[in-house]
């Protein structure tokens, strides 16, 4: 059993989940440009960012299917966003964390589809319950970004529900692109 | 990130990160109170004196844009002006927080972590995201013009995204990754523990040690003020 849950990463694999949270975090670049939406459009970031990392960590997962791969791609691009926002750090490797044990408990590993979907799906709308509390808690009531959720809590509720759909078309165009460059053999295991 | 903002002498990676986080959460929790600015402007001056000038510079003109985008919309809904001092209190301790990061470049971030034996996965992946920038680019630019010889069409209908571009740049990227996964386990690197040394060493100088006593002054000065 240890065996099955505890893969050992071989450098390839290693490069590869680096190589897939670079493209994801390089895709990422827009969220720049709709920063200072944030205090009126609740989610709107993770709304613009949600399809990119969809479909790079469905790539990265349907090829590496190891526990572990997902928390590797949210620790890398952790890492560069720490140097920008630390709270951005910790949102991805928490979220990581938690997408892990949800893909253990519900999947036991990354061998089906499924499990692949529900990974590169759940990462970014995850961040939008720790955003908000942590701008509540750390920030207070006060915080614009936490205000604006509270004051169109119904917008709210559909920003997220964007943000899912966005998310899960990612995870589903990532793994169209995995079955082909696997169907066309670029796509080794 | 810019490599002309990597700074030659920069801090110990660590101590950086520890600034950024340091920074970026005294700065929250004094946010509503004036003084703030005086420990903001302290680190931003004091990092600028520690050979971050470059860096300090760059992040002025972001700041200065991104406070008076979150300024004019914390007045316009609130039309308070505390709150609003709170909220350019909080994005300039963001945007100061982020200078020890863009004067790092990630090889010095990397044999900081080598020296603190952070497993073998993870500094080399870090090594990998962080260099792979450049890289992207020019494999981006490489598919842009395969198209444009192609007579491709435009990236603006999906289906031509699609299939002519991100399905050839991920075969790109894929290639790219086995040729570097090779490439990296032909010059003997594993990711079972061994023993290993680093070129170059990184590790805590007494100007760290000065860069902090200064930091906690500046913030001890903010409290009393």
């Amino acid at each position: 059993m240890n065996h099955r849950y505890l893969q050992k990463f071989q450098i390839k694999d290693v490069v590869f989940l680096a190589i897939m949270s670079a493209v994801a975090l390089a895709t990422c670049a827009v969220m720049p440009l709709v920063i200072s939406l944030q205090p009126l459009i609740f989610g709107i970031s993770q709304l613009v960012t949600a399809l990119q990392i969809g479909v790079f960590f469905a790539i990265g997962l349907y090829k590496v299917r190891k526990p572990g791969s997902l928390l590797i791609m949210a620790l890398m691009m952790g890492l560069i966003q720490l140097m920008m926002s630390p709270p951005m750090f910790l949102s991805s490797v928490l979220n990581g964390v938690l997408i892990e044990l949800i893909v253990l408990l519900l999947f036991r590993g990354y061998e089906k589809d499924a499990a692949v979907f529900v990974a590169a799906m759940l990462h970014t709308p995850l961040s939008l319950p720790f955003n908000y509390l942590y701008n509540r808690l750390v920030k207070g009531a006060d915080s614009p970004l936490a205000a604006v959720a509270d004051r169109a809590p119904l917008a709210a509720v559909g920003m997220t529900l964007a943000v899912v759909a966005v998310s899960a078309l990612g995870a589903l165009i990532g793994i169209k692109i995995a079955r082909e460059l696997k169907k066309s053999g670029v796509l080794k295991k | 990130m810019s490599e002309k903002l990597y700074v030659k002498h920069p801090l110990f990676p660590m101590a950086g990160i520890a600034v950024s986080v340091f920074t970026f959460a005294f700065g929250l929790a004094m946010a509503k109170s004036p003084s703030v600015f005086f420990f903001l402007g302290g680190i931003w001056l004091l990092l600028a004196l520690f050979g971050y000038l470059r860096p300090c510079l760059a992040v002025l003109p972001a700041a200065a844009l991104l406070c008076g985008i979150f300024c004019a919309l914390t007045y316009a809904i609130s039309r308070d002006a505390a709150q609003t001092s709170a909220a350019a209190a909080r994005m300039l301790a963001l945007c100061i927080a982020a200078i020890p990061g863009l004067g790092l470049a990630p090889v010095c971030l990397v044999r900081g972590f080598s020296c603190m034996r952070l497993p073998r996965v993870l500094t080399l992946a870090m090594l990998i995201t962080f260099t792979f920038f450049p890289l992207l680019r020019a494999e981006v630019r490489q598919t842009r013009e395969a198209m444009c010889t192609r007579g491709a069409g435009g990236l603006l209908n999906p289906a031509i995204l699609y299939r002519a571009f991100l399905i050839p740049l991920m075969v790109r990227l894929v290639n790219l990754s086995d040729t570097l996964a090779l490439s990296v386990e032909t010059r003997g690197f594993t990711t079972y523990p061994a023993p290993y040394t680093v070129y170059r060493p990184v590790c805590l100088r007494a100007k760290d040690g000065a860069f902090a006593a200064l930091s906690a002054l500046c913030a001890m000065g903010a409290v009393l003020l």
